[in-house]
């Protein structure tokens, strides 16, 4: 995770497949509010576009994305 | 561009029909099931209906006795006009 | 108008490429999304090459490819390996959907 962005929420959706890891994301950010960051962690392959293009057709910044070892990291902005 | 209103007819691949189901929210369209054939005791079924029932999503039974509101075939055919699309799964 | 096409079967290809051209033939946008055994037939040349008419886009689900073993080698880039987010959005986007 980038040390300079503070996460308001931290999401763990590692082991959750297809399509659990972005509804939950979705609605995470649903709940927070503008202006709030989350950081999402993820192993499912499918969230390396999905999340993504969640974020760009919602109008959430994507600040950082990240892929080590299998997992994916996403930091998003409200 | 308006939310839809979507009808998933749950038939025989049930798990597959209700991970549809829970991925068709993440737009915040109305999604509604519609199970016309008994809930199969299967593992991947059971985990998937979770998913629907974590997101409150109405799941509606054309048979008695699944703890699940029931409709008669003929009350489903009149609630599906409703609906912007119906997907039989 | 705007043509969704759901395939979550392998067994209908040829209705698959009719439908799409026809609808594109008469200047309709067509989105296709696979997933479930479906995704099978993105090993099949006619369905691969879907994407090459215009306005016609087509996604898949990636954990389907995983559970029925389809290899996405040599998939053209223009095909988007995705997920249940692209039904999502083709439902969302679509004027009629079909299932096949």
């Amino acid at each position: 995770m980038s040390t300079e962005i503070k996460a308001d929420k931290v999401l763990d959706v590692k082991g959750l497949v297809c399509p659990r890891p972005m509804v939950m994301t979705m609605n995470t950010l649903k709940a927070m509010d503008k202006g709030q960051v989350i950081h999402v962690i993820a192993n499912d392959s499918s969230t390396k576009h999905s999340i993504p293009a969640l974020c760009e057709r919602a109008g959430y910044k994507l600040v950082e994305t990240k892929e080590e070892g299998g997992t994916f990291t996403f930091i998003i902005q409200k | 561009m308006d939310s839809k209103k979507i009808a998933v007819i749950v038939r025989d691949r049930q798990a597959e029909a209700f991970r549809m189901s829970v991925g068709l929210t993440i737009l915040e369209d109305t999604i509604d099931l519609f199970l016309c054939r008994p809930l199969k005791a299967e593992e991947e079924v059971l985990a998937q209906l979770e998913g629907v029932k974590e997101l409150d999503l109405k799941v509606f039974a054309t048979f008695q006795g699944a703890g699940l509101e029931h409709l008669t075939a003929e009350d489903m055919a009149e609630r599906l006009l409703d609906y912007d699309h119906i997907l039989p799964y | 108008m705007k043509l969704g096409i759901l395939v979550n079967k392998d067994k209908n290809l040829d209705h698959i490429i009719g439908i799409t051209e026809a609808a594109a033939g008469k200047g309709h946008e067509v989105a296709i999304f696979a997933m479930d055994e479906g995704v099978r037939l993105l090993r099949e040349p006619g369905f691969a090459g879907l994407h090459k008419i215009q306005d016609v886009a087509v996604s898949f689900c990636d954990h389907s490819t995983h559970v029925f073993g389809v290899s996405k080698d040599g998939l053209p880039e223009e095909i988007l390996c995705g997920s249940q987010y692209n039904n999502a959005v083709m439902n969302h986007d679509s004027d009629r959907v079909i299932i096949l």
